[in-house]
């Protein structure tokens, strides 16, 4: 066997690429599914003919038209997605993928913004070039806590963006050697932006609020909109601990008091019997 | 459209061809990664019938070079240095094939394609032309080219 083939026999694909691509296929398989239904339920009306008189003129209201309609959809916002470390910025973007606006939610935000040119770009250009200047800035540390939010409508375009920012995140975090970073990409309605945007805060750091909430009944958007990511998180994690660790310690109050309460019907039965009894002898 | 099952049994049969061509283009695990499941996703989507084992295969190993020339393409549009650019031999290479991969790896990209498909998936001249859409007799240049280059770099035995 010529050494080249040897050499080529040593790559394999592993076992982990070999099982992230089937499930991928498989939600692949579920949106195509959930995208045919939507489909059949579009009704086709059928064009009555028109008839030529102002061809001309027609052929130039429709160009205007087209032009309109190709700019409108250009600048048209499909998804949105969020990145909160602590400069909280969202990007829009359109349906091709560019970016056409973006939006900072703090002052770390907007200085991180300032410095760049985003516009028209990928957005995974942008999220590198984002990744880079948040690290310049000094914003970005061994064990920061990358939160990514996406809202958009589309199933499909669903999978794809996440895919795309999973790559994107885990490239930076390696590319910049945080070795405790951690990151999460939420996905979120429109309904919960339009809620974290009237509160002023990115849609991650809306969540990760209302997540510590849950164990922190002081715990307030105001309050917390101000602080990072990795705070928010380790703050949810240490009142979530105490949460359940009461939990805990009720239940073992509750079990302990039903037992005595048990204890002393019982005794209470017995004297009650015994009364019974001596009465029934006179 | 094919099924999922069967995309599945083309996952489990063709992923180590696949990790071999995006392994000759892309040192980056992710570009890797985002190539071997765009290929499949690409056949997955597919509407081609295929008239038999060797037409399927044939089919996946254009689709990943093109996919794979694609991305390096993009690099270079996007003005970003290209990991191709890198002559970082990955870790998954053993000591003793790291001058054979230096070697190949330093070939122009149409030479790897040919000395991929001939030396390793033993395809002949006019069938690597199929695939690749070129006349027979490029291979035969191309084939020719790579031997020689490899030769000075590597001496005549590595292809015995």
């Amino acid at each position: 066997m010529n050494k080249i083939k040897g050499a080529f026999d040593e790559i394999k694909a592993s076992d982990e690429l070999k099982e992230k691509t089937i499930s991928f296929i498989k939600e692949a398989a579920k949106a195509e599914t959930a995208s045919e239904e939507t489909k059949e339920n579009i009704t086709v009306k059928k064009q009555s003919k028109k008839k030529k008189f102002f061809a001309p003129i027609l052929t130039f209201a429709m160009a205007c038209i087209a032009c309109f309609f190709v700019f409108n959809i250009y600048f048209t916002a499909y998804s949105y997605v969020g990145v909160d470390i602590n400069p909280s910025i969202e990007l829009k973007v359109n349906r091709f993928g560019k970016v056409i606006g973006s939006h900072s939610y703090n002052e770390d935000g907007r200085k991180v913004l300032d410095s760049l040119n985003i516009k028209y770009k990928d957005y995974e250009q942008a999220m590198d070039l984002i990744y880079d200047e948040v690290a310049n800035q000094g914003y970005l540390k061994d064990d920061s806590y990358i939160a990514l939010s996406l809202q958009t409508d589309n199933n499909k375009s669903n999978i794809n963006i996440e895919k795309t920012l999973n790559k994107c995140t885990r490239k930076n975090i390696d590319k910049h050697h945080l070795k405790k970073a951690e990151y999460e990409i939420v996905k979120v309605s429109g309904k919960e932006r339009t809620e974290a945007l009237n509160a002023g805060v990115s849609a991650c750091k809306y969540k990760a609020i209302e997540e510590l909430q849950k164990y922190d009944d002081t715990a307030t958007v105001d309050k917390y909109k101000h602080h990072s990511m990795r705070e928010i998180k380790n703050k949810t994690k240490e009142c979530r601990s105490e949460h359940n660790r009461q939990q805990k310690h009720n239940n073992k109050t509750n079990n302990t008091t039903n037992k005595q309460t048990k204890k002393q019907n019982k005794q209470k039965n017995k004297q009650k019997n015994h009364k019974q009894n001596q009465k029934g002898h006179h | 459209m094919k099924s999922e099952k069967q995309t599945v049994a083309a996952i489990e049969k063709y992923a180590d061809m696949v990790k071999r061509i995006c392994f000759m283009y892309l040192k980056d695990e992710y570009d890797t990664e985002d190539i071997f499941q765009g290929v499949f996703l690409k056949y997955f989507q597919s509407e081609i019938e295929f008239t038999d084992e060797e037409h399927e295969k044939a089919w996946l190993i254009r689709v990943s070079i093109n996919s794979c020339k694609d991305l390096v393409k993009s690099f270079s549009r996007r003005q970003v240095t290209s990991l191709d650019d890198v002559s970082e031999i990955p870790s998954e290479v053993s000591e003793d094939n790291h001058e054979i991969w230096e070697g190949v790896l330093s070939l122009k990209k149409e030479y790897k394609d040919v000395v991929y498909l001939h030396y390793y998936e033993g395809y002949k001249a006019h069938e690597i032309g199929e695939i690749l859409g070129i006349k027979e007799n490029t291979v035969y240049t191309w084939l020719a080219r790579a031997r020689k280059e490899l030769k000075e770099k590597l001496g005549g035995e590595v292809l015995e």
